[in-house]
């Protein structure tokens, strides 16, 4: 007994069709709430095993289950928003969701370019064979950095106004009662988790990857970067920093697609009051600016205070408690990077390890090497196919190829149909 | 418009110019109770000064990232200062939902301390580094779950409204407990992220088991000035959060909250002093669980807020 209607007045062609959810009642809830909740799993698993990867675009596909598990997420605080008749939450959490479909699409699009330029420049996606780059490639590298500040939701870029509006909706959520409220917090503890997770995966690529020094020597029949792959990545990188930079026009931008899912009207005052808080905002991603270039300047007096030949600085090796000659090897890799949560969170993820420990007094040799296999792939996926091929292989026998076997089976199913609709008359 | 001007400088001054002292009066509170003299209460405003007329050594592994660290994080952290309230009144950044924001510009100072750390490509910083990132994916959620517990207890999601009127009225309701329960939860999670014993130890960074200090090892000079500036102004917005929860003021006056925010603040600095003399650093594999603590602290303060009120 739902009372979701759908109307839809279609207009000719490709016009717009209204799917009209009038207040959706209680008996919806339970598919929201177990959304909502499967999403929140769904985008912390995204970004575990993302972790947990060391090919380059490998974690980023990852990262992508991450996202949709966002943008999943922000769909249920509209829908949340409209069951529990709070249309202002609705439309907070449908904009930054469809919002976060678009900055997914810019971030994510510049990341794989860059993955691709590596790829191309170095010869290989394997994080623990690259590094140093940003000095040989520093177009690639800004733009990576760009896309990784972007994907892990940090101001002032764009990803960060998307998250902002599904926090927004959520925390609207939270202070109502009852099942709302509880999915609401649990979404935005899976939020912050996955925000923060997001933070150790993409500092652990564009670090390891970007910078440090090359663990392995490129080879030298690189290709080299052409201007044509750079310029996609400059304008990808400028659009996620202008979205980042003005959250009103961008959340007027979603706001009447959001209005129209979200069905119910939105009053003025509540709309004024979303304003308000974007325009804080803005002013909060400004002030970051703005204070950035102080210090900036604050820091270029500094150096030039001291003034003459002493203003130049020096140079010399990584200090290393004493250790002079630090080798490209003794750099901390993304495993061990990363070590410290995937050990934590090796209930799910499963990591398989092969090592080869040092051995008596002149130990010859050791080696340690771990990858992590894809559980849903392993556990859930494979297994399943696994059983359908079984299972059809046992059923291949009906599969004749000869046409009177064909007849005889529509033969067969026809009496079978006639017979249970005698029975039922 | 002129006002306005005046209340962000004064702010932003406020926060530059009491921030170090809470480091003197932490280092002071640790040598009295070894028995030593300590250093005087102003010495971590000689040190800054030292370090901003100084030169600048670098690696020449490092890059630009290595150089924009500092300056970001300082510049975040001064941002995420402008929402919390420290004079009675609105903090300068406020609005619905400036705890994200907050939350955020941490995380924005966290992200470009990590990858400068991993510029300087060595294992001493990468280990710092791969630390700071997986025990901050612990305790932001319970930062997370005790703004949750407060935005309930007060009914506003806006730091400047719910850290002075709302918990005013939130103490003597059914919330009290509550608000037990998030305070125990943040001074776990604030001795944590500002480095601080059990968590971490600010007084050494040679050792493998460091966290923060071992992140800054190459920075030096202005940069290294700003890395600890940014400590100094991250401890002061965590002490005051603090204060706030357990003493919410309504606005008494300029001079009189300054007063009370003072003292609060001293106190802070002058316990996790006596937590720094009378604790050891806990082994690193137990660092998880403490911080799991104050995830299941703050959490069963939501949970009770959750409990329909009388």
């Amino acid at each position: 007994m739902t009372s979701v209607t759908f109307r839809a007045p279609w207009t000719i062609p490709f016009g717009e069709f209204h799917l009209h959810f009038d207040a959706l009642s209680a008996a919806f809830l339970i598919p929201i709430v177990f959304l909502s909740t499967l999403c929140a799993v769904y985008g912390v698993l995204g970004v575990l095993f993302a972790l947990a990867q060391h090919d380059l675009k490998r974690l980023l596909a990852y990262h992508s289950v991450e996202n949709i598990g966002i943008i999943a997420l922000g769909m249920g605080a509209g829908l949340l928003g409209m069951s529990y008749s709070s249309p202002v939450a609705a439309v907070l959490g449908f904009a930054g969701s469809l919002l976060h479909v678009f900055n997914h699409a810019v971030f994510k699009g510049l990341l794989f370019l860059c993955a691709g330029s590596v790829q191309h420049a170095a010869g290989t996606r394997d994080i623990e064979k690259l590094g140093g780059l940003l000095k040989t490639m520093p177009s690639t590298g800004l733009s990576f950095l760009t896309g990784s500040a972007a994907i892990t939701g940090l101001p002032p870029l764009n990803g960060f106004i998307s998250e902002w509006l599904i926090y927004a909706a959520l925390f609207k959520l939270t202070l109502m009662g009852g099942a709302a409220g509880g999915v609401a917090i649990l979404s935005i503890v899976s939020l912050a988790l996955i925000g923060t997770l997001a933070l150790a995966c993409f500092t652990k690529a564009f670090g390891v990857v970007f910078l440090g020094e090359p663990r392995v020597a490129i080879p030298t029949d690189s290709h080299v970067i052409s201007g044509w792959m750079l310029w996609p990545m400059a304008m990808l990188s400028l659009l996620c920093l202008a979205i980042g930079a003005v959250p009103m026009a961008a959340f007027q931008f979603e706001l009447s697609a959001a209005m129209q899912v979200a069905g119910a009207p939105v009053l003025s005052g509540e709309i004024d009051s979303v304003m308000s808080a974007l325009s804080g905002l803005t002013a909060g991603i400004w002030t970051l600016i703005g204070l950035g270039m102080i210090v900036w300047i604050l820091r270029a007096a500094l150096a030039a205070a001291r003034g003459g030949a002493a203003a130049a600085p020096d140079r010399t090796v990584t200090w290393d408690c004493g250790y002079a000659h630090p080798t490209p090897r003794m750099q901390y890799t993304a495993s061990s990077f990363v070590q410290p949560l995937t050990s934590l969170f090796q209930m799910i993820l499963r990591p398989k390890v092969h090592q080869r420990p040092p051995v008596g007094y002149f130990a010859p040799g050791a080696s340690f090497e771990s990858h992590t296999p894809d559980l849903a792939a392993d556990r859930i996926f494979g297994p399943l196919f696994t059983w359908v091929t079984r299972l059809s292989t046992r059923v291949l026998w009906i599969q004749q190829g000869r046409i009177q076997a064909y007849l005889l089976y529509l033969f067969a199913a026809l009496t079978a149909l006639l017979a249970w609709h005698l029975s039922r008359v | 418009m002129s006002g306005a001007i005046i209340h962000w400088a004064g702010h932003l001054a406020l926060v530059l110019v009491a921030s170090p002292l809470l480091f003197g009066i932490i280092s002071r509170t640790k040598a009295r109770v070894a028995g030593r003299t300590g250093p005087p209460l102003f010495q971590p405003y000689f040190d800054l000064i030292k370090l901003f007329r100084k030169g600048a050594v670098y690696s020449r592994t490092t890059t630009g990232v290595f150089r924009a660290g500092p300056v970001v994080a300082f510049a975040a952290i001064l941002s995420s200062a402008l929402i919390v309230p420290f004079h009675g009144g609105r903090a300068p950044l406020s609005f619905q939902g400036d705890l994200v924001l907050f939350a955020y510009f941490l995380g924005l100072a966290r992200f470009f301390m990590i990858v400068a750390a991993l510029d300087t490509g060595s294992a001493f910083e990468g280990m710092g580094a791969s630390r700071e990132a997986s025990f901050s994916c612990l305790a932001e959620p319970a930062v997370f779950l005790s703004f949750i517990a407060l935005a309930r207890a007060s009914g506003s999601f806006s730091m400047s409204e719910f850290l002075s009127v709302g918990l005013i009225q939130a103490w003597p309701s059914a919330a009290g407990p509550a608000l037990v329960l998030v305070v125990a939860s943040f001074v776990l999670v604030l001795l944590a992220e500002n480095a601080r014993i059990p968590v971490d130890d600010p007084a050494t960074h040679l050792e493998l088991t460091m966290i923060h200090e071992v992140m800054v090892l190459d920075h030096s000079g202005p940069d290294f000035g700003f890395l600890q500036y940014a400590a100094a102004a991250k401890l002061l917005v965590f002490g005051a959060i603090l204060v706030h929860i357990v003493h919410p003021v309504r606005s008494a006056g300029f001079l009189p909250f300054l007063a009370a925010m003072g003292l609060g603040l001293a106190l802070v600095a002058i316990l996790i002093g006596l937590i720094e003399s009378s604790m050891a650093r806990l082994r690193l594999a137990r660092v998880p669980q403490y911080l799991v603590a104050a995830n299941v602290l703050s959490g069963f303060a939501v949970l009770l807020t959750l409990a329909p009120h009388s």
